[in-house]
């Protein structure tokens, strides 16, 4: 017995011995064809085997343990062609040599959400910009809004870094009020409630590439896209299994950590691919006040956060997948005041997203259906002392919920026609309460929203396609019902001067979104575009439902309001001057209606003028951007934009309600100047970017009495693979220190330093 | 095989590694969360029993001054956040506060109401209360003192060249600079205006008030040797004009008669229809009522005056 078991032993040792040795290693180096420089983070896939890995910074790569036989080899690196290769592994170890083709990177760049369909960029007529992976890491980006810094004619207001609450992002001359639809993988991230977004919960490590598309989009797109339209679309995997951990620490005794895991595993020849991450981040914050108000009362605001998320996505073949995502953020951020209590005042999302689609093929009809719900619990905590010394404690508890189902399909009719259509239902529901620790005064107030929407886009090309044109049209029906609010023993803290109970009555309104763009190719090195194109901005329910003290005066709901529109027209030219150079420019004029705006009801109440937000504004913007780009090599490019706006108030209709008229004003909050420019340099030794933004002097407020100083930020990104999995950057934002003072008159946090350290597998 | 059992081990450690941060990230975001579904007693609140003070239902003269003393305490969890004194279901004091006792001595006039229910409530961070409360009666038995009226007294501005701006509750005659100068122990109160940045500021203060810069040159206030003072309510009062015009006595007066330190040297921004209280520097109380205002620094004020005698 003894002796068959020593034998069976044996054997299998024998076996083993003899299939190790019938494996062998794959070595191999990976550079620039026309310069033979390596290239440093390529990643090499070997097909058959559904194994990758990326080039050291000596630009070479190495697999073990693979089985004799024959095998294709794919490189990928940005700026370059994608390169096949083929090969025999014998008994031996083998070698490779990859020479990869640079390509014309800005030519390459695809984008889908201008017309949900896949389109070279150029082939649209429109400013759309697209931000690829490797551009987005080369970004000292704390946040991902950062990275829209660096897109011509967006504005992003994080004045307090990652200590802001949350970020505004706007566009082509709009204030942060009349936003842009965020768009996360296809859905919309933009709350009923508000209108804003938490950028926080979208950690830019995990994006894959942004899509941006400028001017009014609600043709295909409804609600909230006036300013334009921003996709924000994440990694996935095609590899086994791969990840990172990374470990940051800087300014503000600032820490944190991140973790991703990733999969694609093939299961009977179809594709399983998967995602785990999370982060978590720290940080003690600053002291915003301006040093000449500040008090006993004026702390640091902090901040700590954490975001777990989980996807799963099965492709069944070629034409048919689903995707299933989960995510869920938390954190509290600080306010900068602290009478009494440890944590003082603080703000605090809690966020469940949950989003799914599917992809197929009918015919010749590609669908594809998405489906989303956000619910959000919003906290604030407030603590301070007001000027008549008194101590105050209030919390609001807000719950916003939404979800919705798109579908959308594209069909080729004919030769160069393309039909897409669709329809778009949306559920928003809001529930707030607030509740006074130092007094009696409590509230509530909840409502609904639905939304309903259709949509036809026709894309036809003539000529050789010369000439393009899309034409679009979108009809939107929303409802409000259940509104109500409800005030119990209210005092001067909250203003209302009785009880109050009571109920809204529904309300609806409509929207008819058409869009009209052509574009003809005078050569093919110039294209030229023409375009009439509408949006809208739904009202907000919080506009819908909330009376509550504001810092302006006392807020009356307006459960009437009506949605603010905008026509824009359009010129615009985007050409390639020669081979590594780009250049784009647009003028534009757009004409906004029932624009929102305070007007009074000639009332006071608690000694405040009575307020409430009204379609009464006519608004024109008359704006230019100018992008130029220059690839000096693949490794080393020269970025730069600028943009002017004027945006005005053209009317301010106050029949049948008070205050003043601000005809003739600027559009506060928005800078008539803004320009970037940044260079990004990869070379063997470091991965560099420095850029710097500009954003224009401009009005706080709507009477044009305040002004807000223009300021200059420069920041910059060190980084490098120190070996083959563990990669180092030290970001620096601000690097001047130059500490300026926001539209809320706090101060930035100047000079924010942050390292980086990563273990990739 | 080598390489399979290689990577096999290399998943399960990166599988722990997943586990290891999934457990860590559910801990950290519940172990903050805090059981608030245990009962705690409500807060404690109590009339202060001492010589100086009113602890129980008590009959007081009208303009009779008066203390209470309140002590509150909270249930060892739940600090006290927010005092509440309730007068015949008015909020008279409402406050925020962050405590786990807290004093309060509260010093009242006793007014015209026939009574007052006074209730006092402390209220905790968790929302749990306890209130006290107690009745002040008016005592019916007091005979109210004589007052001096002089109704529609037309004062002018500094530069007007039609009315004096100064008034003596003594003789009840109106005098310009120049004979106020000549009657300065006898001068009680005088009116001007203020058009310094924009504000339109109508005042009646005294000559004892520091406002030598309106009334300059040789006859002007800080030449003078004699200057009465007078200390006037804060604000217009909550007084209607028919109270104001019925009044016979000083009921009314003494009802809103302040300590007069407590008072301020000039009442500002007076307007048509405004009510403010004084008392003066030999402790007798008034009130005056506007009439008309024309507010320029040649303009003129009309008022009635109350004061006792």
């Amino acid at each position: 017995m003894l002796v068959k078991k020593f034998i069976h032993t044996l054997l299998l040792s024998i076996a083993i011995s003899i299939s190790s040795l019938a494996q062998s290693n794959l070595t191999g180096t990976v550079t620039d064809a026309e310069n033979g420089n390596p290239l440093i983070g390529a990643n090499v896939v070997i097909k058959e085997l559904q194994r990758g890995i990326s080039t050291n910074p000596e630009g070479k790569f190495e697999f073990e343990n693979i089985e004799p036989g024959d095998y294709i080899l794919i490189a990928s690196f940005i700026g370059y062609h994608n390169k096949k290769v083929k090969l025999r592994i014998e008994d031996e170890n083998s070698q490779v040599e990859i020479k990869m083709i640079p390509s014309a990177v800005e030519m390459e760049r695809v984008i889908i959400t201008a017309t949900k369909t896949e389109r070279k960029i150029e082939d649209l007529p429109g400013q759309n910009e697209v931000l690829e992976k490797e551009e987005i890491e080369s970004f000292p980006a704390t946040s991902s809004d950062y990275l829209l810094q660096g897109i011509a004619n967006v504005n992003v207001n994080r004045s307090w870094g990652i200590f802001s609450k949350n970020a505004s992002v706007t566009m082509r001359g709009l204030d942060a009020a009349q936003g842009v639809l965020i768009l996360y993988n296809g859905v919309p991230l933009n709350k009923t409630a508000g209108g804003a977004i938490n950028w926080h919960m979208i950690s830019p490590d995990r994006i894959e590439r942004i899509e941006v598309i400028k001017g009014p989009g609600s043709a295909l797109y409804g609600n909230n896209a006036m300013g334009g339209v921003i996709n924000i679309i994440t990694k996935k995997s095609d590899q086994p299994i791969s990840g990172d951990v990374r470990f940051m620490g800087g300014s503000y005794a600032t820490l944190g950590g991140k973790f991703d895991l990733e999969g694609n595993q093939k299961i009977k020849g179809k594709n399983l691919y998967w995602g785990l991450s999370g982060f978590y981040r720290q940080g003690d914050g600053y002291v915003i006040e301006p040093k000449d108000v500040r008090d006993s009362t004026d702390v640091e605001v902090y901040l700590r956060e954490n975001k777990v998320g989980a996807s799963l996505g099965y492709e069944f073949n070629d034409k048919n997948k689903i995707e299933v995502e989960y995510s869920y953020y938390d954190d509290k951020r600080g306010d900068g005041r602290q009478v009494y209590l440890d944590d003082g005042g603080y703000v605090k999302y809690t966020t469940n997203f949950v989003r799914t689609k599917y992809n197929g093929e009918l015919g010749k009809i590609k669908i594809e259906v998405d489906g989303y719900l956000q619910h959000e619990n919003y906290y604030q905590f407030s603590e301070s002392v007001n000027q008549d010394g008194n101590y105050r404690i209030s919390k609001r508890d807000q719950v916003s919920l939404d979800y919705g189902i798109w579908a959308n399909a594209t069909g080729k009719f004919g030769k160069k026609n393309w039909l897409t259509f669709g329809f778009d239902l949306k559920q928003g529901y809001m529930d707030a309460s607030e509740i006074y620790i130092t007094s009696t005064d409590t509230l509530d107030r909840d409502g609904k929203v639905q939304f309903y929407a259709a949509y036809l886009q026709d894309e036809q090309r003539f000529f050789n396609d010369k000439l393009k044109i899309i034409a679009g049209l979108r009809f939107d029906y929303a409802r409000f019902y259940d509104g109500s609010i409800y005030v119990a023993t209210p005092t001067s803290n909250t203003g209302f001067e009785e009880p109050v109970s009571e109920t809204y009555g529904t309300s609806n309104w409509t929207a008819l979104s058409p869009k009209l763009a052509i574009q003809y190719e005078i050569i093919p090195e110039i294209k030229s575009y023409v375009s009439a194109s509408s949006g809208f901005m739904p009202p907000k329910l919080d506009d819908l439902i909330s009376t509550r003290k504001v810092s302006t005066g006392f807020k009356k709901a307006n459960p009437d309001l009506q949605p603010q529109t905008l026509t824009n027209y359009e010129l615009g030219f985007n050409t390639r001057p020669f081979k590594k150079a780009q250049f784009k420019i647009a003028g534009y004029y757009s004409i906004g209606k029932d624009f929102h705006y305070f007007v009074e009801t000639g009332r006071e109440v608690d000694g405040r003028r009575e307020i409430f937000r009204d379609n009464i504004a006519k608004i024109d913007i008359i704006g230019t951007e100018l992008f130029f780009q220059y690839n000096f090599t693949n490794n080393l490019i020269f970025k730069t934009n600028y943009t002017y706006n004027h945006s005005t108030i053209k009317e301010f209709d106050l029949s049948g309600s008070e205050g003043d008229d601000i005809t003739g004003n600027k559009i506060a909050e928005v800078p008539p100047h803004q320009a970037f420019a940044g260079v990004f340099w990869n070379n063997k030794f470091i991965n560099s970017t420095f850029v710097a933004n500009y954003v224009g002097e401009m009005y706080e407020n709507e009477e044009n009495t305040i002004m807000v100083e223009d300021y200059l930020t420069v920041d910059i990104r060190l980084s490098r693979m120190l070996t083959r999995k563990i990669f180092f950057a030290l970001d620096i934002q601000n690097i001047f220190d130059n500490v300026y003072i926001d539209k809320k008159e706090r101060l930035s946090p100047g000079r924010f330093i942050l390292v980086e350290l990563a273990y990739k597998f | 095989m080598h390489g399979d059992m290689k990577n096999k081990a290399y998943r399960i450690k990166i599988f722990r590694v997943i586990q290891f941060l999934m457990i860590t990230s559910v801990f950290l975001l519940t172990a903050c969360e805090e059981d608030d579904s245990q009962e705690y007693p409500d807060p404690t609140i109590n009339l202060v029993s001492d010589p100086d003070y009113i602890s129980s239902d008590a009959i007081v003269a009208v303009g009779q001054t008066f203390k209470i003393g309140i002590h509150a305490e909270w249930n060892e969890q739940n600090r006290l956040t927010n005092f509440i004194a309730f007068q015949n279901g008015e909020r008279y004091i409402d406050l925020g506060i962050y405590k786990e006792e807290y004093d309060r001595e509260i010093e009242i006039t006793k007014g015209l109401e026939d009574t007052d229910e006074w209730e006092f409530m402390i209220r905790d961070y968790a929302g749990q209360w306890s209130s006290v409360s107690l009745t002040i009666t008016k005592n019916p038995n007091i005979e109210y003192g004589e007052i001096l009226e002089f109704d529609d007294i037309r004062l002018g501005a500094q530069n007007s060249a039609e009315y004096g701006s100064f008034f003596s509750f003594g003789s009840g005659n109106v005098y310009t600079l120049q004979e106020a100068f000549s009657n300065q122990e006898i001068v009680n109160l005088v009116y001007y205006y203020d058009g310094f940045d924009n504000f339109e500021e109508n005042i009646i203060a005294s000559p004892g008030a520091n406002i030598s810069g309106a009334f300059t040159g040789d006859y002007g206030i800080s030449n003078w040797t004699t200057l009465y003072t007078i200390r006037y309510s804060a604000e217009t009062l909550d007084v209607s004009a028919d109270d104001f015009d019925s009044a016979s006595n000083d009921s009314i007066l003494l009802a809103h008669a302040f300590a007069f330190e407590s008072g301020k040297r000039k009442a500002k921004y007076l307007e048509e229809g405004y009510i403010f209280s004084f008392v003066t520097e030999d402790n007798r109380a008034g009130m005056f009522k506007v009439e008309s205002v024309d507010g320029t620094d040649a303009g003129n004020i009309v008022v009635d005056i109350k004061v006792q005698k």
